[in-house]
């Protein structure tokens, strides 16, 4: 296969980005500013220290509860999202959404416009636009709260990573692998879960060129060409465990002067209820891009494993057709599912509040929509006329009642439901920061709230434009 | 068939070597907490924090929250938003106990019309729910509250 530039592709990308931009900007305008996450009240303060940045960022004790998780990547970017609140704050703009996350959201559709149409040019671009419809209206991505940037740095990678190992794979360019490294890169260190994918794409390339070496002559493609992915994806994992385990710790060391605290990382107690949680947590983000429904959990399980089903009479269709594909597609579908299912059950075990509603439909399970939308726009590249077809309408049906349940229902279920206290506290909260003389003494706030109240009274308004 | 067994290698190795890789890490992990830093929310109350954190949880919240983040503003001499924490007890939540305290406080800042308002309403509230002792002891501080009126 040949790839070259497109102007076609790369206009239709542009378009279709920026409708997507749109919608996103648009939620966010409808949201009133956002909510300020009882974490973020937290961070604030210290990403407007007065120590160098380098200090400021490689600090996980108090960026991140002194859960030492070797993201301090993340970290930069949610300084840079905390200069620009309080510039917007300076301004008497009240916005506690993420930019960079915002932006991250645009490079991300762009680069699932782009590659989607130059590297699967059989899938029609009105379902490409479809696929990034839905992933703007998931509220998975579409949340951009202030709080952290770590998944959405981490969905970039793996966008990056799946794009560029695709085009390694087909045409290995020096280009297309440098791209794979970068990505892989960005994942580990941007987020653990960004580190467990990098690992779950090594082996997922192991699990095939083992699979295309036992196959014989009856191989669809040379299992050497995975190499480089299986080599390079290894090489990667290892330098993130090497940057886990000692440099991060050293760089930590020598600018504030402590150990970082593995036990994060370390103490997990696994159970068996871990297992099914997992599943459901699986099947239920699935179902909720087409159900909608954040109330009851088992309602977007069953409507994730009827697609995961249809899917799977899709791929024994086409190997009864006698397409060679479609035991490597399987395979990897296979993988993918696998790798997310244990990468939920890892989750629910160390923090066992993902399953709570407010949690289950939120960033966390970003990656795993990734990779079902990369492997769903690879089926659809070869797949039989009736799956492209069912497989579109069912996107714009989905984006249908994605758009109904955004503004009409109330569907968005923020994090910080799951502190009343910080929900019932945020209309005090932006009325004081709206008004310098609002005496919020008469109303009950936590006091957290009080004390970055008090925090932007004392530093940020006396700068006030 | 060399070059196939390197892809069988390769391709083992990245199965193998990924749980391998982790369980090292995990091995070679340092045991134990290190020392803490200190936090940079140098004004941070912990009381304060559980208790305005727990006293906000409508349906969960319980009154003794409410009132221990009230009386602990009280404490702090910030009798405003102390306040507001006994009428969030008192007016929203409807707790009888938080209705006496609002009442206390209410005395102790020489507001005694008020206070007379909401021992009432305990008292009221206490009858209904057949707390005998309570309303006994809300009759005993209304009577006090009588003697204060009319010392003043």
């Amino acid at each position: 296969m040949k790839f070259t530039f497109k102007r076609t592709n790369f206009g239709a990308a542009c378009l279709g980005s920026f409708l997507c931009m749109v919608i996103l900007f648009l939620i966010t305008l409808y949201r009133d500013g956002g909510e300020l996450h009882q974490e973020s009240c937290f961070f604030f303060m210290n990403y407007l220290d007065t120590r160098p940045l380098p200090a400021i960022v490689m600090d996980p004790c108090r960026n991140d509860w002194g859960m030492y998780q070797a993201r301090e990547l993340s970290y930069f970017f949610d300084f840079l999202d905390t200069k620009f609140v309080v510039f917007l704050l300076q301004r008497r703009i009240i916005w506690f959404h993420s930019v960079c996350s915002l932006i991250l959201c645009g490079m991300m559709i762009f680069c699932q416009q782009y590659f989607s149409r130059r590297f699967f040019p059989k899938v029609p671009g009105i379902m490409v636009t479809a696929f990034s419809l839905l992933f703007v209206l998931s509220p998975q991505v579409n949340a951009l709260t202030y709080f952290r940037c770590a998944k959405y740095l981490t969905g970039l990678g793996l966008w990056g990573a799946l794009f560029a190992g695709y085009a390694a794979f087909r045409r290995g360019t020096v280009r297309s692998k440098c791209c794979f490294l970068a990505s892989l890169l960005l994942m580990v260190l941007s987020d653990r879960q960004g580190f467990f994918f990098a690992a779950a794409v090594c082996g997922t390339a192991g699990v095939l060129m083992l699979c295309f070496c036992f196959c014989g002559d009856h191989a669809p493609v040379l299992p050497r060409r995975l190499r480089f992915i299986a080599v390079g994806s290894f090489a990667v994992v290892l330098a993130g465990v090497l940057n886990d385990l000692y440099l991060t710790p050293a760089v930590i060391k020598a600018l504030n002067g402590y150990a970082p605290d593995f036990s994060y990382q370390r103490d997990i107690v696994f159970e068996p209820k871990n297992i099914s949680d997992g599943i459901l947590f699986f099947f239920g983000n699935a179902g909720n891009l087409f159900s909608a429904d954040t109330r009851r959990l088992m309602t977007t399980a069953f409507t994730g494993m009827f697609l995961a089903a249809g899917l799977a009479l899709e791929l024994f269709a086409e190997h009864r057709k006698g397409k060679r594909r479609a035991v490597p597609l399987a395979l990897l579908w296979f993988c993918a599912a696998g790798a997310s299912i244990v990468c939920a059950v890892g989750m629910a075990a160390r923090h066992p509040a993902v399953m709570k509603p407010e949690v289950l439909y939120g960033t966390y399970a970003m990656p795993m929509t990734i990779f079902c939308f990369f492997l769903l726009t690879l089926t659809a590249a070869g797949g039989t006329k009736w799956f492209g077809r069912i497989l579109t309408g069912l996107f714009f049906v989905a984006v249908a009642v994605r758009l109904d349940a955004e503004f009409n229902g109330s569907p968005f279920r923020s994090d910080s439901e799951l502190f009343p206290g910080y929900q019932s506290g945020q209309n005090v909260l932006k009325k004081a920061l709206r008004d310098p003389k609002f005496d919020d003494e008469k109303y009950c706030i936590p006091h957290r709230m009080e004390l970055f109240l008090e925090f932007y009274r004392k530093n940020l308004l006396k700068n006030r434009k | 068939m060399k070059a196939r067994s390197v892809d069988i290698c390769i391709g083992l190795a990245a199965v193998i070597g990924i749980p391998v890789l982790l369980l090292i890490q995990q091995a070679l992990m340092p045991k134990g907490k290190p020392p803490v830093p200190r936090h940079l929310e140098r004004n941070l109350n912990y009381r304060l924090l559980a208790a305005t954190e727990a006293g906000l949880e409508y349906g969960l919240g319980k009154a003794q929250h409410t009132a221990y983040a009230a009386a602990t503003y009280f404490a702090l001499k910030r009798p405003r938003r102390a306040e507001s924490w006994f009428r969030l007890g008192a007016a929203e939540f409807r707790y009888p106990s938080l209705m006496h305290f609002y009442g206390d406080f209410l005395v102790w800042h020489g507001r005694y019309k008020e206070a007379r308002r909401w021992y009432l309403l305990a008292l009221a509230r206490g009858r209904s729910a057949r707390q005998t002792r309570f309303a006994a002891f809300v009759e005993k501080k209304l009577r006090r509250l009588d003697a204060l009126e009319k010392k003043k």
